[in-house]
């Protein structure tokens, strides 16, 4: 979820938001009903019914929609801007939409449910004929040199600071990824596009791609960069790309993204590096793996270096931890559970927060030594979980 | 098919392996399901990834574990089975 802050950064973005009023202004008409997924503070949707749109379904699951509702009311779009607290798979909608639009996939598409979200959407809201914005994200990567990206990663582990041996830290960071700015002269081969997510037919959830790059500088590779070309519509649309001189400029939210190697590789040119890249969604997020393989001047017998990294190992876990992730655990409720269930049967009986705290007393005292404090917790379990 | 010490082992190319304080967790990217190894498991995952050969891991048990070789044989094939139905390995004859 994200902070009011966060969609005034978004909004801040003046690239990211004239690009969505140039397609906008393709797309929409006085007859347009649109769907806007995540609406967040609402921009998206004022914005669409600045362009004429008959009617907006705006959709977001976090209170952040009373703002956009108070935005709308403000803007005199109040009675052409339905809200509707909640995920966009939950929601039924009284006629199909003429444009879908969003923005939940943070820097890359495979986010949470984000692509799944989409697909759903685009079966049950889309008329035949409708349009969906963005249309397309493609995926680029790009062999780096990125002493300064990297530095994060080995520097704090590696230094033995105050002479203290922390390495086991960083087998640890080494298989995460995240954002950065890539800049072209950071490039040791040409960028790959191995694949696009077209919105109007993506089924899969998952990433699964393969590329090779042929080393056009010699340098240290650090690991790889990647990104999107995001096209919003025919002719309107936005890159991160280095290699793009349009690229989005450097305080962009669409930040590039740096997937390390365990250790850096010196490379030559005409080395050749085959890197593999897959995101797999399993349960609410992404377990992302990367492979490389750095052949000396492409020679398959003169292997530089071979990694094999996944988020699966950037994350500290206990043994206990592992087997809670097993399909064959048989789970018992821990302590944090039982208060939980024992709230929610309360709740499914009709009784008052107010009943439910003095329950709550009487019941787990050293939890709860005074009421207020199972009022609070009750509060925030009906938050969560009540109509 | 039946499983047996003439059947080599190899791990199916969709997994990822993560071992903490001598147990397991195996990721099969395929269906995103989790398998959970204790620390008999775990050695075992580890020496057909070394061996291949169920009957070298037999023997590497042997050598490791006191163990009767009728429960061993019997624990090393219903393992291996388990995780070929879950298509974390492939057994082929030997």
């Amino acid at each position: 979820m994200y902070s009011i802050a966060d969609y005034g950064a978004m909004i801040q973005d003046t690239a990211r938001i004239d690009g969505f009023i140039r397609a906008f202004r393709r797309v929409i008409t006085p007859e347009t009903v649109v769907v806007d997924i995540g609406t967040g503070t609402g921009i998206l949707a004022l914005l669409a019914c600045q362009m004429g749109a008959r009617r907006v379904y705006a959709i977001e699951p976090d209170e952040s929609i009373h703002v956009a509702r108070e935005a709308a009311a403000a803007n005199g779009y109040g009675d052409r801007i339905e809200y509707l607290q909640a995920l966009s798979t939950a929601v039924i909608l009284p006629e199909q939409a003429d444009l879908i639009v969003s923005d939940i996939g943070g820097v890359l598409p495979w986010l949470h449910h984000h692509v799944p979200m989409i697909v759903d959407a685009r079966t049950r809201f889309l008329a035949p004929g409708g349009t969906l914005i963005p249309r397309r994200d493609t995926l680029w990567m790009a062999l780096v040199e990125a002493p300064d990206l990297y530095r994060q990663y080995s520097e704090p582990w590696n230094a033995q600071p105050y002479g203290l041996d922390l390495t086991s830290a960083r087998r640890l960071v080494v298989n995460t990824w995240r954002q950065g700015r890539i800049s072209e002269e950071q490039l040791l081969a040409p960028l790959a596009r191995p694949m696009a997510v077209d919105y109007a037919d993506v089924t899969s959830s998952n990433l699964d791609v393969a590329v090779q790059c042929t080393v056009a500088r010699s340098g240290t590779a650090h690991g790889f960069g990647a990104g999107i070309d995001r096209l919003l519509t025919e002719g309107v649309g936005f890159s991160n790309a280095p290699d793009r001189v349009d690229r989005l400029p450097p305080d962009s939210i669409y930040r590039t993204v740096f997937f390390p190697w365990s250790s850096p590789v010196r490379l030559a040119v005409d080395d050749v590096v085959d890197i593999e890249l897959r995101a797999v969604l399993v349960g609410d997020d992404y377990v992302w793996n990367w492979k490389a393989t750095v052949l000396d001047q492409g020679l398959a017998d003169r292997v530089k270096a071979r990694f094999d990294q996944s988020t699966l190992y950037g994350v500290p876990l206990s043994t206990a931890q592992l087997h809670k992730r097993s399909a064959s655990h048989v789970p018992a409720l821990n302590e944090e559970g039982i208060l939980v269930s024992f709230t929610l049967d309360l709740m499914r009986i009709s009784m008052s927060l107010r009943e439910i705290a003095g329950r709550l007393v009487e019941q787990f005292p050293a939890r709860f030594p005074d009421w207020q404090r199972a009022l609070n917790y009750v509060s925030d379990v009906s938050q969560r979980y009540s109509q | 098919m039946e499983l047996s010490l003439r059947h080599s082992i190899t791990v199916a190319p969709d997994i990822v392996f993560r071992e903490v304080d001598g147990e397991a967790v195996i990721l099969n990217l395929e269906s995103g399901l989790y398998f959970g190894l204790d620390q008999v498991g775990t050695r075992i995952w580890q020496l057909v990834q070394e061996h291949g050969s169920l009957q070298k891991v037999f023997d590497a048990m042997c050598d490791e574990f006191d163990v009767g070789s009728d429960a061993l044989e019997r624990d090393l094939l219903g393992l291996m089975d388990e995780l070929c139905d879950k298509g974390l390995v492939r057994a082929s004859p030997e």
